[in-house]
């Protein structure tokens, strides 16, 4: 009774959340999609349209390019901090940590907008796709450092203790060991950087001009005709291409090491 | 093979003292146990004879080698871990083989190590696997064998014994002890389980609040109890400690407990510097102690409160006018809770401290 | 003397190098920025124009012209029944009720319902809003399609609930987080202190009063001032409403965009950014001083 209450109270529920995403799967394979809802015959002809589309397949290739780089900045950038703080003690070392853990929350996308214009602006970084990597590093670090750090203090430290009394070096100890330890973690936060890169918005249009620089979250707005209407389908089919790699990449981090650990990433 | 030596040495974390003035000698082919509670500095003594930790003052050898200031890599020594740190990303094989392989051997030459040693500790079956996928007990032997295959100086075992179950425990206790007989390499030993201790050890160091308080053959520190706090620690149940005062009973010293009085026949030495009437305590191993059931003179009156029958002996917990006595009874004995008996210490082994805790006559 | 102490995994020095790119980092894209905006809020930089090269120091000019700025007062007002409403109301509601939910029933009715929350939570925002702008449309949109199929007349609703589609909006973007962490929070209590509610014969609403609530207190409100950060520094609504109609819309987040960049007024809204980080860190040291008390 207690148990079929709740099922029917989280189908309800979920039914809610569901019906906004409707649109979502049944628009790109729309012949003729609207705004609303309709089923018609599927046809793939909106995903043509897509890849004849030289904006919309530069925007993809400026998202991958931007969010891959921050990706491959920012991962070993914060593993090594992590390990750093979690594996060595230097004096001043909490209170770094405590003004690290403040600034990411304090310091947010809203709240920097308008210096990090002008200071890219005085570093000759507007519109160009460096400084929006710098940008986001810099914004993704402290996050992805406290989720590695947390997983680094997880791993028992007997283990690089173990391959020093074994007669590792200490760079050895790095190598063998360590790294191979600490590759999950990265997995996760290289996953977690590049979904939160790839779906920003705020960042590249402030901080970019042209078109042709212009990430898939940004060349989305240029989808009108010559009068103003907007092209429903390429943005329906759009829309679906760009969502599916952070959902198949969500899945992959759900089945391999669980999401709920790591809430705290939004933002 | 080497010995292992340790010169007053001190560690200290921030303002928390580990281990104090720690002076000990361990001589080749030694098994010597660093026993105590948790907290009493034992695993940082062993950490820093690997060069985990350095010592805040004091110095280490190893053999006739000053390693105080050498990294763990240069010590030869090996060390298993309480939860054995076997590397989760190498096969059993790969992590036995990892000391030979940083010392850059040829590879056919350590795989043929690594079977040989595999299989003289009987894991020669699951070399391929990894570490998740074997049991607790094969874990502990794939450990060992990481330790043993490039022939370290010394051994160095940090509670090694306490992730296993209590039968597996007991195997591996004997498993270990012969092994280390056979091989002849110094061991260091870190536990706070007593019986590992007076069961495998050539001689026991008892560690308390980071100083060594009794160092010795395990009987001897198990029956000769340097003070009150290693009378208190070791054996189950632990001593009975009875405090009273120093009197003459018909002329030779004894201890008032209450109304009765217990006779030192064989006053340990020393005994001359507590004056008559100081506070004592006497220890009363419960094996040391017999029950009179029939009534007499001698003894400590008690009354039976608890008896719990263990099989090979029986422990009877009994009510006495200076506190509770527990006894251990070998033989069958009727007895029911509420019973008053007299209880009746063996002289030869009385134990006696002096107002401080010490023991009188610690040689 | 922690001086003493070495370190036989990873030295002082070789730690200072690992950690040193990322304060660099930080340090230059988030700590400066964040500095700097309280300087430039000082002074008259524009986007264009002379004070776009030679800005003049203002002293608190900016700051005083912001306060009594009536769109300013309008739009602290909208963020406060934003924050309130699809913060506080509705995710740390939704996501408690959901988490409770989700606690009684296992399988793959969890597995499917959480899924679709946490899919509304990762989905990225343009074609988040894209997907609320066809919900929410007035002539084909599902919302008002379904009201049509029960007898009731379509609402135009960006014009006639403004806020209230906002926070309907942003509640079912964020409640994903809430629900996660309440979830976790349920999982930390041992299921025998239930089972004991059970034998005693505890209502379902007892067992939540009296066990499930009073033990996941403190998480309720660390969340309750997560999302209070978050909520305030959401930018999402833009992509829906642009801040109108008439302004109906315009959350400090957007507020502080217009004047920056389409009124190119870079000083004012530098400004802006300093109160806003002020309020961030206010919220934020609540957050860390119950992060501590949690922790001791």
């Amino acid at each position: 009774m207690k148990r079929a209450l709740s099922v029917v109270a989280l189908l309800l529920i979920a039914a809610l959340f569901a019906l906004p995403i409707l649109w979502l799967v049944t628009a790109p394979f729309n012949p003729k999609p609207t705004l609303g809802l309709q089923l018609a015959k599927p046809t793939l002809r909106n995903f043509e349209g897509v890849f004849r589309n030289p904006t919309a397949v530069r925007g993809l290739r400026n998202s991958l390019l931007q969010a891959a780089a921050a990706m491959l900045i920012a991962t070993p950038v914060a593993t090594m901090a992590a390990y750093a703080f979690s594996r060595a003690s230097f004096p001043g070392q909490h209170t770094i940590l405590y003004f690290l853990i403040l600034l990411s929350s304090v310091v947010s996308g809203v709240s920097a907008m308008v210096p990090l214009y002008v200071l890219m602006q005085t570093l000759g970084l507007i519109d160009k796709h460096v400084g929006l990597v710098m940008v986001y590093v810099g914004g993704l670090l402290p996050t992805n450092m406290f989720i590695m750090k947390d997983f680094v203090d997880s791993i028992p430290r007997a283990y690089e203790e173990a391959a020093l009394v074994d007669g590792s070096t200490p760079r050895q100890v790095l190598l063998n060991i360590a790294f191979p330890l600490c590759r999950p973690g990265m997995a996760v936060i290289a996953v977690l950087i590049f979904v939160s890169t790839w779906s920003n918005f705020l960042m590249p249009f402030i901080l970019l001009r042209s078109a042709s620089k212009a990430p898939a979250s940004v060349a989305i707005y240029t989808f009108f005709n010559e009068v103003g209407i907007p092209l429903i389908g390429l943005i329906a089919a759009y829309s679906f291409i760009y969502t599916l790699p952070v959902v198949v990449l969500y899945l992959i981090v759900n089945r391999k090491f669980g999401f709920r650990f790591y809430g705290g990433i939004k933002g | 093979m080497a010995g292992v030596h340790l010169e007053d040495v001190s560690k200290s974390f921030d303002k928390v003292q580990a281990v104090c003035d720690v002076t000990i000698t361990i001589a080749d082919g030694e098994f010597f146990t660093l026993l105590g509670p948790s907290g009493c500095g034992k695993t940082t003594t062993l950490r820093m004879v690997a060069g985990l930790e350095s010592p805040t003052s004091g110095r280490v050898f190893i053999g006739d080698r000053d390693v105080t200031k050498e990294p763990p890599k240069n010590r030869n020594v090996a060390m298993v871990f309480q939860n054995y740190a076997l590397y989760p990303h190498m096969t059993v094989a790969e992590n036995i083989g990892y000391p030979l392989r940083i010392r850059n051997k040829p590879r056919a030459q350590i795989d043929r190590r690594v079977v040989d040693v595999a299989e003289g500790l009987a894991i020669g079956d699951i070399l391929s696997r990894r570490p998740s996928e074997i049991s607790g007990g094969q874990q502990q032997r794939a450990a060992l064998a990481r330790a043993i295959i490039h022939e370290p100086d010394v051994f160095l075992f940090d509670e090694p014994l306490s992730n296993l179950d209590a039968k597996l425990r007991a195997d591996a206790r004997t498993f270990l002890k012969d092994l280390q007989a056979r091989m002849g390499i110094t061991t260091v030993y870190v536990t706070h389980d007593q019986s590992e201790a007076m069961a495998m050890s050539d001689r026991v160091a008892v560690m308390d609040q980071g100083t060594v308080v009794q160092i010795g053959p395990p009987l001897e520190v198990y029956r000769r109890p340097a003070s009150v706090f290693v009378a208190d620690f070791l054996g189950n149940p632990s001593m009975n400690l009875l405090k009273g005062n120093l009197t003459l009973h018909e002329g030779t010293p004894a201890v008032q407990l209450g109304a009765a009085a217990v006779p030192l026949v064989q006053p340990p030495p020393g005994i001359e510097r507590v004056a008559m009437g100081d506070a004592v305590t006497l220890g009363l191993r419960p094996e040391d102690i017999s029950i009179h059931i029939q009534g007499g003179e001698d003894g400590i009156p008690g009354e039976v409160h608890v008896v719990e029958p263990l099989g090979s002996e029986t422990l009877v917990s009994l009510k006495t006018s200076v506190g509770s006595v527990k006894v251990k009874v070998f033989h069958d004995m009727d007895l029911a809770p509420g019973d008053v008996v007299r209880l009746v210490a063996n002289p030869a082994r009385v134990r006696l401290f002096d107002r401080a805790g010490t023991a009188i006559g610690l040689a | 003397m922690r001086m003493q102490y070495d370190n036989p995994i990873l030295s002082r020095r070789a730690a200072a190098v690992f950690a040193l790119p990322t304060l660099v980092f930080i340090g230059v894209f988030l700590a400066f920025p964040a500095l700097w905006a309280i300087y430039i809020g000082l002074t008259n930089l524009r986007l264009t124009g002379i004070s776009a090269i030679q800005p003049r120091f203002v002293g608190f000019a900016n700051f005083v012209s912001i306060l009594r700025d009536s769109f300013f007062h309008n739009s602290l007002r909208i963020t406060a029944q934003f924050v309130l409403g699809s913060a506080l109301i509705g995710q740390l509601l939704l996501g408690l009720l959901l988490a409770v939910l989700l606690y009684n029933v296992k399988g793959p009715i969890n597995d499917i319902v959480s899924s679709i929350v946490i899919l509304a939570w990762i989905i990225p925002e343009v074609v988040v809003a894209y997907l609320w702008v066809a919900f929410l449309d007035y002539d084909f949109g599902l919302l008002n399609a379904t009201r049509n199929l029960l007898g009731m007349p379509a609402v135009n609703w960006f014009f006639s609930h403004p806020v209230l589609s906002i926070i309907i909006f942003n509640t079912w973007r964020g409640t994903a987080f809430s629900m996660l962490l309440m979830g976790a929070a349920l999982q930390t209590i041992p299921p025998s202190f239930l089972e004991t509610a059970d034998v005693i014969g505890a209502s379902e609403w007892r067992k939540f009063r009296d066990i499930m609530l009073p033990l996941i207190r403190p998480h309720i409100i660390t969340n309750a001032v997560l999302i209070t950060i978050w909520t305030f520094n959401v930018f999402g609504p833009f992509l829906l409403t642009g801040g109108g109609p008439a302004f109906a819309t315009d959350l400090v987040s957007i507020y502080t965009y217009r004047n920056a960049f389409k009124y190119f007024k870079l000083g004012y809204g530098s400004a802006i950014s300093t109160i806003i980080l002020a309020i961030n860190l206010i919220l934020a040291s609540v957050y860390m001083k119950l992060a501590r008390r949690g922790r001791a």
